[in-house]
């Protein structure tokens, strides 16, 4: 880890959602190839995990449960996937199988609501890097997608 | 303590099979909860194999009775087939030891410890191995018939471990590695056949040897030293070196107007893509030639990237070799640079550095 990381933590953990870094011309997100087909596809699930857990959709806790362990899982593989084939899906990997956890944990907690807040922030960070081209993520892990 | 060129590498190919496993523990541990959850909500009766995994999956006392065993055996032939790894290197030291097979022998024992505990009693699943080893063609041509013996006490050792049959496995480690000793140290075989055997070198008293005899082990202590690996190495070397000087007889073009490189930068790296990439903006630079001339990924080495070029007498080697490792960070593991031409007079010996090689193979 260089100094930039380590005196930043904080404010990186911040920066990897919201894709915002200040004073850093750093552009790591590709306008296609590199990793933007699962960047595309975890900004798909987040927003369907969203629909799914808000309240008025009417969907069960079960259901919902069953839903996010498989996003998980497959977030889970996305990351096996970046620390095997040193493809570029590290993003989609940390992204898929927090969020879906975090979910569950709190539709678990009737907390569907939070739920929802978390999920469209989640969403707007993912949104946000695709715009700018700046991942915060990828610069604490040391990786262009471009 | 000093750390290897290779310790940052070796420890970032750790840290990355670490965390795989242990994402591997939590994909298992999500997909246990989805069947778990899918059982209780959705009837799955009808599907009697996914019925069985939910049973497997769900019987943790059981499933953890089976890893306790595999470990056990997986130890126990670890610890039994070990002996024989130290007894091989300690009887081979004149030949020469492969290290290759001090590690089969290890990793073989603890195999088919694993192959036999699948087996069980079961005979169709012993002919479905069959054709899969006859597939695999786990085959080689062993220098020394006593090699295959090692394998095959390697094999047998795996084997007793695998069946549970611990006192066996244990005993046929202790006896044949005693034999193995015994047999090397009264040197079974030869002096009974006539042949004159020179004495290996001790090394803790090399003051009592004098006169003839001490240019006797001076020579047995060349030859110890050359033997096995040392020599392996060397002939490597000179492959490489005589590789590289006809890539570069075939990367001349007169009619191009490229001259013939007479030097060659080996360079390895933990990733040869990003490696390649920094070092190309240096290579290319103020109108140096340097041309890719191969790019090859061994899981034991990492990436690896042969560069043929010309050297201009303003650039030191040394200087060339700094200038690369400083842009090449943290990929590049380590950069060996070779004259093509034949040895060079040196000008100035401060600017070498240990890295750097002059007229290898010659």
């Amino acid at each position: 880890m260089n100094d930039w990381v380590r005196e930043n933590k904080l404010k990186n953990i911040i920066d990897s959602v919201t894709g915002f870094i200040e004073g850093s011309p750093v552009i790591n997100v590709g306008f296609k190839g590199g990793d933007l087909q699962t960047r595309l596809f975890t900004a798909s699930a987040i927003l369907t995990l969203i629909v799914l857990t808000a309240p008025p959709t009417g969907v069960s806790d079960s259901a919902l449960r069953i839903v996010t362990l498989a996003s998980a899982m497959t977030g889970a593989i996305f990351l096996m996937t970046g620390l095997v084939f040193t493809a570029r899906t590290h993003y989609a990997g940390i992204v898929l199988t927090a969020l879906p956890l975090i979910f569950k944990l709190l539709v678990g907690w009737q907390w569907r609501w939070a739920a929802v807040v978390i999920g469209l922030l989640a969403l707007s960070g993912s949104l946000l890097n695709l715009t700018t081209r700046r991942c915060g993520l990828n610069k604490m892990l040391h990786i262009s997608s471009v | 303590m000093k750390n290897e060129p290779g310790d940052a590498a070796c420890r970032y190919s750790a840290t990355r099979l670490l965390a795989y496993y242990l994402l591997v523990i939590f994909f298992g541990f999500l997909s246990s909860e989805l069947l778990v959850e899918l059982n209780a909500n959705y009837p799955l009766d009808e599907f009697m194999k996914i019925k069985e995994l939910l049973s497997s999956t769900m019987n943790s006392t059981g499933r953890a009775d089976d890893v306790l065993v595999t470990l056990w055996s997986l130890l126990s032939t670890f610890i039994f087939v070990l002996p024989i790894g130290w007894v091989y290197m300690l009887t081979k030291r004149e030949e020469g030891i492969d290290p290759s097979l001090v590690q089969t022998i290890i990793v073989l024992g603890m195999v088919v410890c694993g192959v036999m505990m699948l087996l069980q009693d079961n005979l169709a699943r012993a002919f479905g191995l069959v054709g899969v080893v006859a597939a695999v063609r786990f085959r080689n041509t062993l220098k020394d018939t006593k090699d295959a013996v090692y394998v095959f006490l390697a094999i047998g050792i795996g084997m007793g471990c695998g069946l549970r049959a611990y006192h066996i496995a244990v005993w046929l480690s202790i006896v044949m590695c005693a034999v193995l000793y015994v047999l090397w140290k009264f040197r079974v075989g030869r002096t009974a056949a006539g042949f004159e055997v020179p004495a290996l070198t001790n090394a803790s008293e090399p003051e009592k040897t004098k006169g003839k005899d001490k240019k006797k082990n001076k020579g047995n202590e060349a030859a110890v030293a050359l033997s096995g690996a040392s020599l392996k190495r060397i002939e490597e070397n000179l492959e490489q070196t005589e590789r590289l000087r006809r890539l570069a007889t075939l990367l001349a073009d007169k009619n191009k107007g490229i001259k013939k490189p007479n030097a060659a930068l080996i360079i390895r790296a933990t990733s040869a893509a990003e490696a390649q990439h920094r070092l190309d903006r240096v290579l290319t630079n103020g109108g140096q030639a340097w041309h890719l001339a191969s790019a090859s990924f061994s899981e034991r080495d990492g990436g690896k990237l042969e560069y043929l070029g010309r050297m201009d007498q303003a650039t030191s080697p040394a200087t060339l070799i700094e200038r690369l490792r400083q842009s090449g960070k943290p990929y590049v593991r380590d950069i060996e640079f070779i004259y093509l031409r034949g040895l060079k007079k040196q000008k100035n010996a401060d600017e070498s550095d240990g890295s750097e090689r002059l007229g290898e193979g010659e």
